[in-house]
């Protein structure tokens, strides 16, 4: 760190805390010198400040000027998982309860399919390879303290030819104490060529006090690998949620994600999909229903380093209360990258006059024959729509309800796991309940 | 049935109707005529219940109840139908789950039980083959991507479903081809009965040869100038709007 540059942004009072808590890490030993390099990363970056451009809307070391520490290992009832839980589907399970790998929650692993928690395989040969290499950690913050504190988290590996019926489901569960808790959840998936792969990731927080969630997950698709991800965000309600969530696509693979936020004070989502293969496709969606003070940042980019690659991506978005959200989508088409084909969208839905969206493209053209699209909504319910429902005779509070819904069916319908599905569909109903309900009172 | 006394309307600062009277009884058609931009449209989104229209003076009594005094949806329990000029598109509600949602929000409003997801598949196979409209239209979103003749059916087809008392038609016809406008005047005219009255508002008296109205209204910038019978509307087609207008603007001076 010696003749590293001293930051003058630093805000927040805890960040030097950060380089102590580094120093008499218990976990500080194995991975030593990415940490490190993580650390001094942290160390010269601070806590981004609202002059940084990925942070302009929100000061976030206001929102952590809290000083969160490790949380203590926890228990959690089945009763308590339960409600994160598919009964009706078969899926591979892993529980992470303040951060910690909870061992007496996870299901028989089946063959042909490498599931560990990441801390038990810090010398597995890929993670090694692999672990820290696609979420860099030079311009994030975030992303550098993950990588000097990480523990626990999933590591799975698909081997080649694989097809995994049973959706890996990984669930992230706070439960909120009095002193604020900060977890670093890490994870790796490597699915070889031709493999095929669904995940779910459940962020969730039991209670209603401040903890911190600073999640990364890197996901590396080989040629023709399929993977499908799916990622449910529901923090309690004065949880801070940071996720990188970073996938890289081989040859003709696939990959999607879906990314629902309902929970949370403050979420920050980052989602970058590098299409490093030729025809590989990515689509990223998301949804998001805030009400309250909630503040949510979606910051996605969509990287075409190679020709023939087509992206989907649409967020949708339900705000009331005086909630906020930001939407920067950035598509950035090298210049080898050529019949591109990158959609982008997203559409936003103001349910009270106090609520705010600020949506922005981001276009980075190197590439002459690129197909591009994108654009932005930001309006109200329609109200024609909404007279028209009630000229039938259908009442004012479920024609909105109707209406609501049928936006967000628009992403839910697109999740292909039934059983997460209708999950989702019942929570979102809830939800939606909820702010109209605040709303209208 | 319907009685609409010394009707103002308008927007905001501006008055569109300016003292509108009208009585319809049960079992009677009327029609009402008149240029672009007379009122007509206003005049059928008032008794439908637009919140982007205010009523400044005047009274509409609907079976003995102030009509205004509902919201649109109580009006549709009431048996009041608008079939609208300009049917709204609404992304991502299929047609079967809005039209059995309707029904089943007027019966459950009248305290009479619902209709499950098979009964209603009877029932509107039933009304589809009135307007002659194929039965994939019920997967499809309410209104997007039809035709215009398509979402005229459709309007229709609600109609069917619903079993109106009142039913105001505000240009269903406009824009219909030939058997479209036989489609709908058939539907129209099925779906007339003596406790039943229609209100249709066209621009053409093509569509009277098919449904063959009691009255005829000209309504002009706001006003009904002149009611008659059927013959009025021939009168109309031969000598055009000009005439009428000539005709008031002397008799308003
Ligand atoms: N929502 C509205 N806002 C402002 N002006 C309106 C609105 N609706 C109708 N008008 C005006 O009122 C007049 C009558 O319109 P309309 O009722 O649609 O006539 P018609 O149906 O007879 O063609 C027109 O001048 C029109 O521009
Ligand atoms: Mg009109």
């Amino acid at each position: 760190m010696t003749g590293s540059k001293k930051n003058t942004r630093h805000t927040a009072s805890n960040h030097t805390s950060w380089i102590q808590k580094f120093e008499s890490s218990p976990n500080g030993q194995p991975l030593r010198a990415l940490r490190q390099r993580a650390i001094a990363d942290f160390d010269r970056l601070g806590y981004p400040t609202t002059a940084d451009e990925a942070w302009k809307s929100v000061n976030p070391s206001a929102l952590i000027r809290t000083n969160f520490g490790p949380a203590p290992p926890a228990s959690l009832a089945d009763a308590e998982l339960e409600p994160f839980i598919y009964p009706d589907l078969q899926t591979i399970r892993l529980v992470f309860v303040n951060g910690y790998y909870a061992p007496e929650h996870a299901s028989d692993i089946p063959e042909g399919i490498t599931i560990a928690n990441l801390a038990d395989v810090y010398d597995h040969p890929l993670v090694k390879a692999h672990l820290g290499k696609l979420a860099q950690t030079a311009d994030l913050a975030f992303t550098a303290l993950n990588t000097a504190f990480m523990r626990d988290g999933v590591f799975i590996h698909v081997q080649r030819n694989i097809t995994v019926e049973a959706p890996v489901h990984i669930l992230f569960i706070t439960t909120a104490s009095e002193t604020p808790t900060i977890s670093h959840p890490r994870n790796l998936i490597i699915a070889d060529e031709n493999s095929q792969l669904s995940i779910v990731e459940t962020y969730a927080g039991i209670g209603s006090a401040a903890y911190f969630t600073n999640a990364v997950t890197e996901i590396i698709a080989r040629d023709n690998a399929s993977v499908n991800s799916i990622r449910l965000e529901l923090q309690g309600t004065a949880g801070l949620h940071v996720a990188n969530f970073q996938a890289q696509l081989g040859r003709s693979s696939r990959m999607t994600f879906h990314d629902f936020t309902l929970g949370g004070a403050f979420v920050r989502n980052d989602v970058s999909a590098y299409m490093r293969g030729e025809g590989s496709e990515a689509t990223v969606n998301g949804f998001y229903a805030l009400e309250g003070s909630q503040h949510v940042d979606n910051y996605t980019l969509l990287e075409h380093a190679e020709p023939h690659c087509p992206s989907h991506e649409l967020y949708k978005g339900i705000l009331g209360g005086s909630s906020r959200a930001i939407f920067r989508g950035k598509i950035h088409v090298h210049q080898k990258a050529q019949h591109t084909d990158a959609y982008q969208q997203n559409e936003n839905i103001l349910l009270s006059d106090n609520a705010r969206v600020n949506t922005k493209p981001q276009l980075e053209i190197y590439a002459d024959e690129v197909k591009c699209s994108h654009g932005a909504t930001i309006g109200q319910l329609d109200e024609n729509a909404l007279f028209y429902l009630q000229a039938r005779g259908i009442p004012k509070a479920e024609a909105k309800r109707i209406l609501l819904r049928a936006f967000a069916d628009d992403i839910i319908g697109r999740v292909t796991l039934a059983p997460v599905r209708s999950h989702l569909s019942d929570l979102i109903d809830t939800r939606l309940e909820h702010i109209d309900a605040r709303e209208t009172a | 049935m319907l009685e609409i006394r010394n009707l103002h309307a308008g927007v905001e600062d501006a008055e569109i109707l300016h003292g509108i009277n009208l009585a319809v009884n049960a079992g009677e058609i009327h029609a009402i005529m008149g240029p672009n931009g007379s009122g007509k449209s206003t005049l059928a989104q008032v008794l439908a219940g637009h919140e982007a229209y205010s009523v400044t003076e005047g009274e509409v009594i609907y079976e003995g109840q102030d009509l205004l005094d509902m919201d649109p949806d109580e009006r549709a329990v009431h048996g009041v139908f608008l079939a609208f000029q300009y049917p709204v598109e609404i992304p991502g509600v299929n047609s079967a789950y809005f039209l059995r949602t309707a029904l089943n929000a007027l019966r459950t409003a009248r305290d009479e039980e619902e209709v499950d997801a098979i009964d209603f598949l009877t029932l509107i196979r039933d009304k589809l083959k009135l307007v002659e409209m194929d039965e994939k239209f019920l997967k499809r979103s309410v209104n997007e991507g039809f035709s215009g003749g398509e979402k005229k059916r459709h309007e229709i087809l609600q109609m069917a479903v619903l079993e109106p008392r009142l039913s105001i038609l505000d240009e269903t016809d406009s824009g219909l081809d030939i058997d479209a406008l036989r489609v709908v005047a058939n539907g129209v005219n099925t779906l007339h009965s003596a406790d039943k009255a229609t209100i249709v508002v066209t621009h053409y008296q093509r569509l009277l040869n098919n449904i063959v109205p009691d009255f005829v209204h000209v309504m002009l910038d706001g006003r009904i100038v002149q009611s008659g019978d059927k013959t009025l509307a021939l009168e109309l087609e031969e000598k055009g709007y000009d005439w009428i207008k000539e005709e008031h603007a002397t008799h308003s001076v």
